[in-house]
């Protein structure tokens, strides 16, 4: 079980609009239940990759989640099974109440509303803000923002997590917070960050990302010892 | 930051602030009606929803100076327009006419009248709008809104406009302060330029929010249909205070002259 793949991409590439190529040939598998971690300089694609996870950006069939191709019929399917959680908390949130929030994905799953609420005040409660349903999401600290941010794919018990800088911004006991809050939740989790504290505490696999290429692959203790790799792609 | 304009207030407790918003909605909406369509010379009905909406007030416990400045951002404008009416409707003179050298002005007895029907009808409105959005929470408002029909892209609109608003404000207010950190100063019309470039950059800004928000919304499943925020019971007090001030509205407008 553990071993099964649960997204695999093969040689994706991708370029924007403006003809700026973002990733050349990216090729990564991601088995059930590892915590990986994407790191790179910043401009790397990292960002961009994510958006692939869950077909935000269409590409040529080169991504495969959980069996299905990242074709636009299996997209609602996919978003189902992908939570992403994006790095600016006042783009994840975007509802008059934190209620809303939370509830907004697992509603979008058509989930009786009964089941949506005790969904809210369980992932709340997972993620220590127990009580805070009808607070209007700017009325919250950076942090209880974050932590909200997680609450909303929570609530949607996706069965892949992504995240995008879990713990910038944050002071380090928010980060200590976030990371003990990660280390919790079940699940596969794809980490995109700069912060490699968290990677050395939650992850067990790092993968180099420089340039739009994948240019190392391997366990946390092989990536964080190589002072090299990590100083000639701005790292440390 | 903190802001808390729209519905500051909107968290005391009162008689006013504990109905169901479809109660305040359909009450203060039947008293714009009823108003609206008073003829100009009813004085005596202007004096009483005056006074409903007044005790409206007083129970409410919303402080009556806050009322009254929230009312200062819209009655000017309204002044702005309807004050030049007096001068153009051709229709019984009020006292002389002013010589200016080109021309003669006069005021008329019938542009007055507009004039005075336009005010007291705006400022009814506008007071019962402010005395709405100040015991009702916002997110209530709109829930109050969504069940009583009202389209549900407005609903989402204005519940994307209350999120937002306080977001770019806070952008604005960071702009300004990197601004005046770096010595802003100079002449007028350097000024009406920077602050152009600001609101260009505000704008782009926004823009590119609101891709990174519609991502967020698809990838939580959004699929273009909108979701109800939820239903609540009316009490039977709603009925009861619904029907009174309907039918105590009606009432006035059929016996005042």
């Amino acid at each position: 079980m553990t071993s099964q793949t649960v997204i695999r991409i093969e040689k994706l590439s991708f370029s924007y609009p403006d003809g700026t190529r973002a990733l050349q040939d990216v090729s990564l598998d991601i088995l059930c239940h590892q915590k990986v971690a994407l790191i790179g300089p910043n401009g790397a694609g990292k960002s961009t990759l994510l958006l692939h996870f869950n077909g935000i950006f269409s590409c040529n069939g080169s991504v495969e989640v959980l069996g299905m191709k990242l074709e636009k019929k299996n997209l609602h399917a996919i978003r189902q099974k992908v939570g992403l959680v994006f790095q600016n908390p006042d783009d994840q949130l975007f509802c008059p109440t934190v209620f809303d929030d939370v509830a907004f994905g697992a509603r979008n799953l058509g989930l009786a509303e009964d089941l949506v609420a005790r969904r809210v005040r369980e992932s709340l409660e997972s993620v220590g803000l127990a009580g805070f349903e009808q607070h209007s999401a700017f009325h919250l600290s950076f942090g209880e923002k974050k932590r909200v941010s997680i609450a909303t794919v929570l609530a949607m018990d996706s069965e892949i997590l992504i995240f995008d800088e879990p713990t910038s911004n944050l002071d380090p006991r928010g980060k200590r917070e976030i990371t003990q809050l990660l280390r919790r939740i079940d699940g596969t989790q794809i980490i995109v960050t700069h912060d490699l504290g968290l990677v050395e505490n939650l992850c067990d696999r790092v993968v180099v990302l420089s340039k739009g290429q994948k240019v190392a692959d391997g366990t946390v203790r092989e990536i964080l010892s190589n002072q090299a790799l990590l100083e000639a792609h701005g790292l440390v | 930051m903190r802001h808390s304009f729209l519905d500051k207030y909107s968290g005391l407790d009162s008689p006013i602030h504990r109905l169901d918003p479809r109660t305040k909605i359909l009450s203060l909406f039947c008293l714009i009606l009823i108003c609206v369509s008073t003829p100009a010379q009813a004085y005596l009905a202007f004096l009483a929803y005056f006074i409903f909406l007044a005790a409206a007030i007083v129970v409410s416990r919303v402080p009556l100076g806050y009322i009254l400045r929230r009312s200062l951002i819209i009655i000017p404008f309204v002044l702005m327009v309807a004050i030049f009416i007096p001068f153009l409707k051709p229709n019984g003179t009020a006292g002389s006419s002013y010589s200016l050298g080109i021309g003669s002005l006069r005021v008329y007895t019938s542009g007055l009248i507009v004039l005075w029907n336009v005010l007291a009808k705006s400022c009814i409105a506008v007071l019962s709008v402010i005395l709405l959005s100040s015991t009702t929470p916002f997110p209530k408002l709109l829930r109050g809104f969504e069940q009583l029909r009202v389209p549900k892209i407005f609903i989402m609109l204005a519940s994307f406009a209350y999120r937002y608003v306080f977001v770019l404000v806070d952008e604005m207010e960071r702009m300004k302060r990197a601004r005046d950190s770096r010595c802003y100063g100079g002449k007028w019309l350097w000024h009406s330029k920077v602050i152009g470039q600001m609101i260009g950059t505000l704008f782009l800004r926004s823009y590119q929010r609101a891709e990174r928000v519609y991502v967020a919304m698809v990838s939580r499943g959004f699929q273009g249909r909108t979701i109800s925020l939820g239903r609540s019971r009316l009490a039977l007090a709603d009925y009861l205070v619904t029907a009174a001030a309907v039918s105590l509205l009606i009432a006035l407008r059929i016996i005042l002259p």
